[in-house]
Formats: structure tokens, C-alpha cells, sequence
């Protein structure tokens, strides 16, 4: 099955919150209260988890095209999304 | 089953479009028509009511409401008198009762129901809010309705969750005379088509602070199936022979995939359309090659790209999130496309200084010179109520806030908010009003005074004198003693062009005048 990990740059993030208005449904994405960037809230393998850098790994293809649409929208390009059979960002 | 009059009410000074060959009829009233398509697919009696296109809207609206629950308006700041006028007559003829709906009341909803001509305001989408009032529920259940009760306190019920947009039908468009409207002009193609709006999503997700999205919380995008929309735009081909569509949404671009899927469905239709993207959707992966020459290959005449301005301060302040470069590439992108891009600027903000306003028109110069063939447009900033710009603009200008919906009709509040006659939130507000009105005209290419000079010689030469001035002034930045602008605006009265002076260049007594008069007969 492929699998997709979801970066999310925090360093880069400025809580534009662009992509958590994008597929809200999902609430694939929540305002940290704190710094006032997003946290990501898909449940997956947890690669990393640090106050620069959050990584998961996802294996729902439609979900992580879902993930995708939401970093596309993002100014700053704080969202990735690699298809790791291909090594591809879904994002660009 | 329950029965509803629709109404969109004229805009100040009252408006009423008459048909002839300069000017497009105005849009389909889609608030309107969008609500009124949810209600009748539930099974009640619905009947809509241009007052900006009919003249004798009042006595229908008299007549439809006799027998009607309710009589519903779809206001904005500009409609309020209008909407005054035709809500008393209602009240005074018929028993029906009256719900406010539209920007205005969901950013005041406490103010807008407090006025003893509205019995019901609605705050943000009113589709489910005025279903559940047409089917008789308690209105202190209803979410995102304000009401009063019995001692005529007034309460403001939560805001709803957003629903499912594809719940809604597709646009009924039999609920209007949808003949008045139709016939358009494709500005990117100089001819008439047949053209009616397509409303795939609703919502937008960024973040820009002059945009009513952000002061109303109507942010969070939701889109229709591409399936529907693809559907939809079928439809209108066969039922109303349209050879034009317009994605008359807030944000079409938002989700790529979907744009694709909608694109590809529509590629064979052999249909125009045009819509609106931002400039920073210019990049790979979103806008890029892949995606124009599909956009080129179903149709796309072209698209509004909002620029606003050229000074990083202020696209900063106004939480933009795009640079002027950006703007800059996506003209470019365009133009190696062949489609003809309406990029639109703004002028007035807050704390905008003299600089800024200049950087502005450097980029409008620099977007020209990139694309000769653009259409541009240029406006004057205006604060939405609510929202942190609003706000500032009255903080700045020390002027007070309307305190009832009453007060919003006063002649220096309408003129300040609808005719931007005055920008007292900018100590440099007669300078940018001069920089306004040369930048518009530098915007003016000479694909466009080719076309004028070719429908009216001796006009169109004189039009392009003028423009060829503000080029000039544009070309060495001097905005100051504008005397070819009032010599303009002689030359507009001598050729008999007033309904463009009274917009935008007349004299402010005039219009507080008219306005007075208005307010009288309210």
C-alpha cells in the first residue's frame, strides 16, 4: 500500500490558516492557541514531532490528496505531502 | 407550505437600470435566487423581485405579499433605503413579515433587527435559517436568525455550521425574467454573448482583511461535486443556449484537482467562461503550465486577477499574502497564454502613505507594459462594518460609528461608504482621489481607445487626450493641480454623460441632496 508523509514546516508557518479553511470538513489542520501557527491533527505514523517540524505518515491516498489541496493554498509553502513510492510532493 | 417574496432592493442613489446598448443589464440577483432556489425545492411558493431592474417593484412586491409569510431583502449598506422604503410598504399594506438578509445585517444583526421595519434578520447563509422561519419553528431555535421579542428586546441566535452545499439545487433560474439578464458583453472578447453565473462553491479561504469574508466568517471553502457543476453548465447550455458562463464565486481556483476535473468536463461544450484568480495561484503545481492550457483549451476568456496594490506595507497590513512580483508573473503567465486579464487595484487604505500610493501605480504601469491588452480597475478603498480595517478607519477619522441602521442612511455616511467621496482615513485623501482618477485613465490601453475612437471619432479622440495626459502624469508621478480632470468632468456634462458624474465625480451637496430626498419619501 503507499504511504504519504505530511510535513509540516512550523518554522515557515504563519498561521495564515489558509489550508485549515480549505476542505474543513476534514479538520485536517487546528490553530495552536499558543503561537498562533496550525498544528496537524491526522493520526499516522509520527516521524517527527518538534516545535519546527511536524512529519506523519498516511497511507489514505484520498485523504493525502486532500492534505495536498490544503498545502496548495499556502503562502508560505509550509506543506508537503511526498508519495513515498515516488519521492513526488503531491503539493507541486 | 409556506409562501416568500424574494426582493433585491436598488442601490443608492436608486438605481434603476433601463436597457440600451452602452451599458450590460446588472448580474442575476444570485443571493436571491440562490435562497429562493433552496426554498422552492422544498416544496413553498417563492416569487423574486428585482427592484434594480423592474420599475413598478414596489406594487408587485404589494401584490405577491398579500397572500406571503414573509417578505425577504437581500441588503447591502447601498440598499438599505431602498429596502426601508419597500419594507414599510409591506408593513403598512400587507401582513406579511419582514427578514433582512445579505452583508449588511450579518455583520449588524443587532442593529439591522432593532429597526421596527425588520421583524427578522438573518446572519451569515440564510438558506436553512429562512427555510426553518418558512416552516413555522420557534424563532429562538432557529440559528443565525436575529429576533425581537414580546417586551422588543432583540436577540441574536448563534450562527449556524456551514452545510452541505451540495444539498442545494442548482440554480433555478426560471424564478427570474432570466432573458433581462442574459445578454453580456465578453469585455476580453469585445462582443455580446449569452451569459449566466455558475456558483460551484461558496466561501474563500484566505485571509484579506478589506474582503467582506473576513468580517462576516464566511471563510471555510465548500465546493459542489465537480460531477454537478460539470452537470450544471450542461444545463445552461441546453435549457437557456448560453455560449458563456461566468464562475461567479468567490474563490474558483482554490482546490486544483477539482478545477481540472470541472475543465475537462466542460472542455467539449465549446462554451466561454471567466472568473477570478489570485495571483500567487501562479506557480507550479497550481496554476501552471498544465493547468492554462487546459483552461485555454475549455474555453477561458480570461480572469480578474486582484493586485490591490503595489506596496508591500500595505499587502502586508491588508494580510494579502501576495507580492507585487507575483502579480507582476501572473500578468506575464497570461499574456504567453492569450488571455486578457482584469487586474484590479486599490486605493485609500488606512496609514497608506504617498509612497505607497506611488509604488501602486509603478506596478500598474509595470502590469500595462507587460500585457498591453489588460483591462484594469481601480477603486476606492471602503471599510466593511466589523473587521479590524473598519475599525481603524473610524479610530483615524474620529468619526462616530452609526449607531442604528437609521443612521447608516445619512447622507455622509452613505456618501462616505458608497460614493468614497471623502477618504478621511487618509490625510492625503484629495491627492489619492486625483491619483484615482489618472491612474483609472492610464489603465485606458490603446487596444481600448482604438475601440472607442472607432465607435465615435470626435469622442473617442477627445477621450484619448485626456487619457494621454494622465499618461503623462502617471509617466512623472504628478498628481497635483488637476485641472484636465475638471476639464474632464466639464466634458462629460457637455456630452451629456451625467449618470457617470453623478457616480463617481459630482459634487458632494448634489448627492447629499439626492440622498436627503431619498430619506424623505422612506
Amino acid at each position: 500500500m503507499a504511504k504519504y508523509k505530511v510535513v509540516l514546516d512550523r518554522k515557515a508557518c504563519i498561521g495564515a490558516f489558509t489550508c485549515a479553511l480549505t476542505h474543513p470538513e476534514e479538520k485536517i489542520w487546528e490553530m495552536d492557541e499558543v503561537n498562533g501557527k496550525v498544528n496537524l491533527t491526522l493520526t499516522g505514523e509520527e516521524l517527527k514531532k518538534t516545535p519546527e517540524q511536524h512529519e506523519v505518515i498516511i497511507e489514505d491516498k484520498k485523504m493525502a490528496l486532500k492534505v495536498a489541496d490544503t498545502g496548495q493554498v499556502c503562502p508560505v509553502f509550509a506543506i508537503k505531502v511526498i508519495d513515498l513510492e515516488t519521492g513526488k510532493d503531491l503539493v507541486r | 407550505m409556506g409562501k416568500i417574496v424574494l426582493v433585491n432592493p436598488s442601490f443608492e442613489p436608486i438605481y434603476i437600470y433601463k436597457p440600451n446598448d452602452m451599458t450590460d443589464p446588472p448580474n442575476v440577483p444570485r443571493g436571491v435566487l440562490a435562497i429562493g432556489t433552496y426554498l422552492k425545492q422544498k416544496g413553498h411558493t417563492v416569487k423574486i423581485i428585482d427592484a434594480v431592474i423592474e420599475e413598478d417593484a414596489a406594487e408587485k412586491i404589494v401584490k405577491e405579499a398579500e397572500d406571503a409569510d414573509f417578505v425577504g431583502f437581500a441588503v447591502m449598506t447601498s440598499s438599505i433605503i431602498s429596502s426601508l422604503k419597500l419594507s414599510k410598504l409591506v408593513k403598512e399594506k400587507t401582513k406579511a413579515k419582514t427578514v433582512w438578509g445579505g452583508i449588511h445585517p450579518t455583520q449588524l444583526p443587532e442593529q439591522t433587527c432593532a429597526d421596527p421595519l425588520v421583524d427578522y434578520a438573518v446572519h451569515g447563509e440564510g438558506d436553512e435559517a429562512i427555510l426553518e422561519l418558512l416552516e413555522g419553528h420557534d424563532p429562538a431555535e432557529i440559528k443565525s436568525l436575529a429576533y425581537k421579542t414580546a417586551d422588543g428586546r432583540v436577540i441574536v441566535n448563534p450562527r449556524r455550521k456551514f452545510f452541505d452545499i451540495n444539498k442545494i439545487a442548482t440554480l433555478d433560474f426560471d424564478l427570474v425574467d432570466v432573458e433581462k439578464y442574459i445578454t453580456r458583453t465578453l469585455v476580453q472578447e469585445r462582443r455580446k454573448v449569452r451569459m449566466l453565473p455558475v456558483m460551484s462553491s461558496r466561501g474563500c479561504p484566505h485571509r484579506c482583511t478589506f474582503c467582506f469574508h473576513t468580517t462576516t466568517g464566511d471563510q471555510p471553502y465548500r465546493t459542489q461535486e465537480s460531477e454537478r457543476v460539470i452537470a450544471e453548465i450542461g444545463r445552461l447550455k441546453e435549457c437557456y443556449n448560453v455560449d458563456a458562463i461566468k464562475f461567479a464565486e468567490d474563490n474558483f481556483f482554490v482546490i486544483r484537482r477539482r478545477v481540472k476535473e470541472v475543465l475537462e468536463g466542460i472542455k467539449g461544450l465549446g462554451l466561454k467562461w471567466v472568473g477570478e484568480c489570485r495571483a500567487d495561484y501562479f506557480r507550479n503545481g497550481h496554476v501552471d503550465d498544465e493547468l492554462l492550457q487546459l483552461m485555454k483549451e475549455s474555453g477561458c476568456a480570461g480572469f480578474t486577477v486582484g493586485a490591490e496594490s503595489g506596496s508591500e506595507k500595505i499587502l502586508n497590513m491588508v494580510k494579502k499574502d501576495v507580492i507585487p512580483k507575483q502579480v507582476e508573473y501572473a500578468v506575464s503567465r497570461c499574456y504567453e497564454h492569450n488571455f486578457v486579464p482584469a487586474v484590479t487595484f486599490i486605493l485609500g487604505f488606512p496609514h497608506e502613505t504617498k509612497r505607497d500610493v506611488k509604488k501602486t501605480v509603478s506596478l500598474l504601469r509595470k502590469v500595462v507594459k507587460k500585457c498591453p491588452i489588460l483591462i484594469g480597475g481601480i477603486g476606492l478603498f471602503r471599510p466593511n462594518p466589523g473587521g479590524d480595517l473598519y475599525e481603524e478607519c473610524f479610530k483615524i477619522s474620529k468619526i462616530k460609528k452609526p449607531a442604528s441602521l437609521r443612521e447608516w442612511t445619512k447622507p455622509e455616511y452613505l456618501d462616505l461608504m458608497i460614493n468614497a467621496s471623502d477618504i478621511p482615513w487618509n490625510k492625503h485623501s484629495r491627492w489619492i482621489k486625483n491619483v484615482h482618477y489618472y491612474a483609472g485613465m492610464y489603465l485606458f490601453t490603446n487596444r481600448r481607445l482604438g475601440m472607442y475612437i472607432k465607435r465615435n471619432f470626435i469622442k473617442g479622440l477627445g477621450f484619448s487626450s485626456f487619457v494621454m495626459l494622465a499618461r503623462l502624469r502617471c509617466l512623472v508621478n504628478f498628481y497635483h493641480l488637476p485641472v484636465d480632470r475638471k476639464l474632464f468632468n466639464i466634458a462629460l456634462r457637455v456630452a451629456g454623460h451625467t449618470h457617470i458624474l453623478n457616480w463617481s465625480f459630482g459634487s458632494r451637496k448634489k448627492r447629499a441632496r439626492q440622498y436627503e430626498q431619498q430619506l424623505a419619501t422612506a
